[in-house]
């Protein structure tokens, strides 16, 4: 329920290690630090983790070869620690050439968690005495420190996702504020848990919040911390570390389909993993087989062929269509979880090279960005024109493909209510047919 | 221009005199013969003259004449092999003329081939490179009736005078004296062919110089071995060795395996641990012999005429290399350590081989070997992948001797040594002289933080020793190989060797002394169920039994058995089960070589299961399908220093034996049937006992 550390420092030699954490705690991190004694329970996961200090020989022994010390630090990770996100590996030991061959051991063997964005040394004879405790410990601060810096790609990263933590802190002391600070702690806690309760009714209705708690919370909580993290702005100390990051020639560079279909997947593509019913709002999911083969022009009221041709701009010919539907309630329904059939859109995906070129594209089309799916670049085309509705229960027992994300889907379904709403209004016009020249004799 | 070629590509004088000598080799010579003409009374000379083929006039102009000429190349590239003895030309980029021009300013060149007249060339190297061009270059032939190589012979006579090296001591017509000779491998002589040097008016100074076959005589230890496409036989000859009261022993063995050393250190680089068929691409066959001598102490006061045969190591001890009988420079020479002897001695200086207790050679095929090239300069072969691989081949082979020699310098110690008391050795004097010689080279803040903990790890260690009482623990012998491993490091250091290597043998030298105190400060025990240590060693090893695909058995962890309950140091003894998973891995991967298929079943098995059936305690048992202990005593398996790796340090058992020792337990080695293994793992068992939890 505390917040998840990410700074971890392990060494089997308890000197070492506190010498270590303390320099860290005064670099301004703070540092967990892990004694360690061979037994693994002592380890909890650390998924969020973003810097681990890991000393080489963390049993002791007399063998000069490393491969059993790497496989040690390996398990720790892919066993214990079990990290998420990008992370850095700080090798605190007398062995600081080892790094790059650690680096590539855990490039080649680590599996089932991410792997080191980086490993690089800390050599630990140039700063412990003989006693085994930091010699200098500003010395050793800012060998952390130059160790960062040289990093200044993650660097940058690892500040922004600081400053988003900052702006939930922020977020939520906002939110305290809001309740009597002067109070009795039984008093106070009341007043808050009360606070939470209006947020959640206040956003998806009374009766909707013992739906999902959480959900209710965040719906109302979202909007401040977007705003707080759209209001974030350079900080006087980090803007050298924001110039290190990237070079004023990047700005400029057009990226190719692939990267930008992997930036697309990154910005607007949520993995199935995470979007596990075919009922959440923007998922995407495979047409089902009830509407599919001969039972599509029964359904839709034209063939495959025809559809895609003449309505969802594909090629004739192309490979074998992919049709989905996209889930696109309406926001409101969606949160309050109204009752009803849930609405979804008739859309087809295909790679680049089997998007028509003939002629423009229906007016009632939505063409997505590309975005990275199955190893290859993508659209999604959708059209306003094929809508249909299913049961909740059904469509949460489809395994979707993936989810639009939020900003997708709100640009699609403002398209598709778009075209919908658009007025049509009845007028003349003057002909444009040339009138008959005039014959010569009179009527 | 010219002046600098001939400097820049032959290194020294004494490799001019070599490149000479190659010359009158391709030429098909049956004898070369050297003069070192140096007395006083007439101009210096240096004159070397062959009974070889000789060159006609036209050979002379198109070949000889002209730098960087390829004659020798293509005739190697072709096959073509000389007439008379069926050589392939050693020459390859036409530099050997240059030779001459590296030892003085004229030389004369007379040269007959056969049924030809002979041929004389004068050239004159100032005059030479006056001329701005190469063919204004005044060099004048003149052919003439036979007077040099009268009758049928042929061959070719180079004089040189005007020698750039006029004052030639003692010690370097020493040196020459054992080039010169060396230039055939004295073991394997190229067929018909001989080097001989001559020093007019100072033949006294190459007198006493001890011939190769006396000198072989006298080593202690022979092997020899060929290994070709992984099949390696070989032959260990421990001689009787006078004073000592022990008989000698003969043993060999054909079709093995050629175990590995790793060089990188990156054990991905070297994913076979044994020799394969793809290891001698470009090398084809090796074959040598590696005559080896000891000079403890204790033996050097039995041997007579130790210094002659000392000053000779200290002068030519190595491994030499020699294609088709002839030598390739540099290797074996003095200050070329191309395998590293010296450094990787400073960890283990017992049983490790140094240079100066070595006399050896190393045999390649011209034929087969064209992925070793020789650099220009002639130091050695390009620093291509061929020349890394066989120096792991030629260490992989040295090590299989230092493996056997192991067992006879026991019982030469066992003979020789008085028991030692860990706590009075010295290490004081040996750091002192480590220093004094790291801050005469200035090198004393690299090395300063491992030598201080080498003495303070070593300090800690005696006094630990001293005030728990533990000195029955045999850490003697550890203790005595710091100590000479401190020395080792202050001599190779003197020697100059390179700092960066040498800064990692004083790394891993302190390490080695880290990890005894780490031992003997011992962790405080608490009281650990078996099934925890077995779970712990399964979760560390994962990524590498995944990745030599091993195929894990341990029916303990799959049931909800605690297996036992007893006292110790959970991470000593998890560092001993560690060590006992390394060496299981590192002999399954000797036995099987070859990673299998994702898809098949792994053949390389390894068994970590509970046994209540040692009178002492409950046990971990390790268990596995690779090679085995190989007949060894359990007595020598956790001796210090006693290991069959190429590159292990013999430490990783005796380590886990303390550690269980320390923790109330032993290391055992039950036999087949003692204990409950399933089938299928039949190479090594051993046993973490531990202490009965009352």
């Amino acid at each position: 329920m505390l917040p998840k550390p990410r700074v971890i420092a392990i060494d089997d030699e308890q000197r070492h290690l506190a010498g270590l954490a303390e320099a860290l705690n005064r670099y301004g991190a703070a540092c967990l630090p892990i004694h360690f004694t061979g037994e693994p329970e002592h380890i909890l996961s650390c998924p969020c983790v973003r810097v681990i200090f890991a000393d080489l020989h963390l049993v002791p022994g007399v063998s000069t070869g490393h491969s059993q010390h790497f496989s040690m630090l390996g398990g720790l990770i892919e066993d214990r620690i079990k990290p998420i996100g990008p992370y850095l590996i700080i090798l605190w030991t007398v062995y600081p050439d080892q790094a790059n061959s650690l680096r590539n051991f855990l490039e080649d063997r680590l599996q089932n968690v991410t792997k080191p964005v980086s490993v690089k040394p800390l050599d630990k004879s140039k700063y412990l005495d003989g006693n085994g405790g930091v010699k200098e410990t500003d010395a050793l601060i800012e060998a952390v420190r130059s160790i960062i810096a040289g990093q200044p790609q993650i660097a940058a990263l690892f500040n922004w996702e600081e400053r988003v933590s900052d702006a939930s802190a922020d977020t939520v002391s906002s939110i305290l504020e809001l309740t009597d600070a002067a109070a009795e702690d039984a008093n106070r806690n009341k007043e808050i848990g009360r606070l939470l309760a209006g947020f959640a009714a206040a956003a998806v209705g009374g009766e909707h919040v013992e739906k999902e708690r959480f959900r209710a919370v965040n719906e109302a909580l979202l909007p401040i911390l977007a705003d707080r993290i759209a209001s974030m702005r350079s900080q006087e100390a980090d803007n050298e570390l924001w110039r290190a990051a990237f070079d004023k020639s990047d700005v400029g560079h057009d990226p190719s389909l692939d990267e930008a279909a992997k930036l697309n997947r990154l910005l607007h593509i949520e993995p199935a993993a995470n979007a596990d019913k075919g009922g959440e709002r923007g998922a995407v999911i495979p047409l089902p087989e009830e509407f599919s083969g001969d039972e599509f022009k029964t359904v839709f009221g034209l063939t495959q062929e025809t559809a895609v041709h003449k309505q969802f701009w594909g090629k004739d010919g192309g490979s074998q269509p992919c049709w989905v539907l996209v889930q696109t309630q309406a926001a409101c329904d969606y949160a309050q979880r109204q009752p009803g059939p849930l609405p979804f859109h008739l859309g087809l995906y295909m790679p680049e090279r089997a998007q028509s070129r003939k002629g423009k594209p229906p007016a009632a089309l939505w063409r997505s960005p590309c975005f990275e799916f199955e190893d290859e670049a993508r659209f999604l085309h959708v059209s306003a024109r094929f809508q249909i509705s299913l049961p909740n229960e059904k469509a949460a027992e489809i395994k979707p493909l993936f989810r639009l994300r939020e900003q997708l889907l709100n640009d699609l379904i403002y398209r598709l209510h778009g075209y919908g709403a658009r007025p049509g209004i009845i007028s003349f016009r003057k002909s444009r047919k040339k009138p008959k020249k005039a014959g010569s004799g009179n009527i | 221009m010219l002046q600098l070629l001939g400097d820049e590509l032959i290194g020294s004088a004494r490799l001019a005199v070599f490149e000479l000598v190659k010359n009158a080799y391709d030429a098909d010579a049956n004898e070369v013969a050297v003069c070192l003409d140096l007395d006083s009374a007439r101009e210096p000379a240096i004159t070397v003259v062959d009974d070889g083929e000789g060159m006609t006039l036209d050979v002379l102009r198109s070949v000889w004449l002209v730098p960087g000429d390829d004659y020798r190349q293509k005739q190697r590239l072709s096959g073509r092999r000389t007439a008379g003895h069926g050589r392939l030309p050693l020459g390859e980029k036409g530099l050997g003329r240059f030779a001459a021009h590296k030892l003085g300013n004229h030389i004369t060149l007379t040269t007959r081939a056969r049924r030809s007249d002979e041929c004389v060339v004068e050239i004159d190297w100032n005059e030479l490179i006056a001329q701005p061009y190469l063919d204004e270059a005044p060099v004048t032939i003149q052919v003439r009736r036979p007077e040099t190589f009268s009758g049928d012979s042929t061959g070719t006579r180079i004089e040189i005078r005007q020698l750039r090296e006029t004052h030639w001591p003692r010690r370097e017509i020493r040196s020459l004296h054992n080039q010169v000779t060396s230039i055939c491998s004295p073991f394997e002589e190229p067929s018909g062919f001989r080097a001989v040097l001559r020093v007019p008016g100072r033949e006294d100074w190459i007198a006493d110089l001890p011939d190769v076959s006396e000198i072989v005589d006298r080593a202690f230890w022979k092997f020899s071995f060929r290994v070709d496409n992984g099949e390696f036989d070989w032959t260990y000859e421990f001689r009787r060795i006078p004073g000592f009261k022990l008989d000698g022993r003969v043993v060999g063995k054909s079709g093995d395996r050629l175990k590995l050393p790793s060089i990188s250190g990156d054990d991905r680089m070297e994913k076979k641990v044994v020799a394969d068929e793809e290891i001698f691409k470009g090398i084809g066959p090796v074959s040598g012999e590696f005559y080896v001598y000891d000079r403890d102490q204790e033996v050097r006061r039995r041997l007579p005429n130790i210094r002659l045969l000392g000053n000779y190591l200290d002068e030519t001890g190595g491994v030499r290399v020699y294609r088709d009988g002839i030598r390739v420079y540099n290797y074996g020479e003095l200050g070329d350590d191309w395998l590293g002897l010296d450094l990787r001695r400073v960890n283990v200086p017992t049983r490790r081989i140094s240079r100066n207790i070595i006399l050896g050679a190393v045999h390649l095929s011209l034929k087969d070997s064209p992925g070793l090239v020789e650099k220009t300069n002639r130091e050695g072969f390009v620093e291509n992948d061929a020349c890394v691989q066989l120096r792991r081949i030629v260490l992989g082979a040295l090590a299989a001797l230092e493996e056997e020699r192991q067992f006879d310098k026991e019982r030469i110690r066992r003979l020789s040594e008085k028991p030692a008391d860990p706590t009075a050795a010295k290490i004081e004097k040996p750091i002192q002289d480590l220093r004094h010689e790291l801050r005469k080279q200035g090198m004393e803040g690299k090395f300063e933080p491992y030598v201080t903990n080498i003495e303070k790890y070593y300090r800690s260690m005696q006094e630990t020793l001293l005030s728990a009482g533990m000195s029955g623990l045999n850490l003697a012998v550890v203790f005595h190989e710091v100590e000479r491993g401190v020395r080792a490091l202050h001599q190779v250091i003197t020697e100059g060797a390179d700092m960066e290597t040498a800064a990692r043998q004083a790394r891993d030298l302190m390490h080695l002394l880290d990890g005894f105190a780490a031992l003997l400060r011992r962790d405080s025990k608490k009281q650990h169920s078996g099934r925890k240590l077995v779970d712990a060693a399964r979760r560390f090893n994962t990524l590498r039994f995944r990745h030599h695909r091993i195929r894990f058995v341990c029916p303990l962890l799959q049931s909800d058995d605690d297996g036992f309950q007893s006292r110790f140091a959970f991470s000593l003894v998890l560092g001993s089960l560690n060590n006992l998973i390394d060496n299981a891995l590192y002999w399954l991967r000797v036995r099987w070589p070859n990673l299998p298929e994702e898809s098949e079943s792994p053949e390389r098995k390894l068994h970590i299961g509970v046994s209540h059936d040692f009178e002492a305690g409950p046990a971990i048992v390790i268990a596995d399908n690779g090679v085995g202990f190989q007949g060894d005593d359990p007595a020598n398996l956790v001796r210090p220093f006693f290991t069959r790796k190429p590159d292990g340090m013999g430490l990783g058992l005796y380590y886990a034996n303390l550690a269980m020792e320390l923790n109330g337990g032993q290391l055992a080695f039950p036999q087949s049937g003692e204990v409950d293994v399933p089938d299928g793992f039949d190479g090594a068992v051993a046993a973490l006992v531990f202490k009965e939890d009352k």
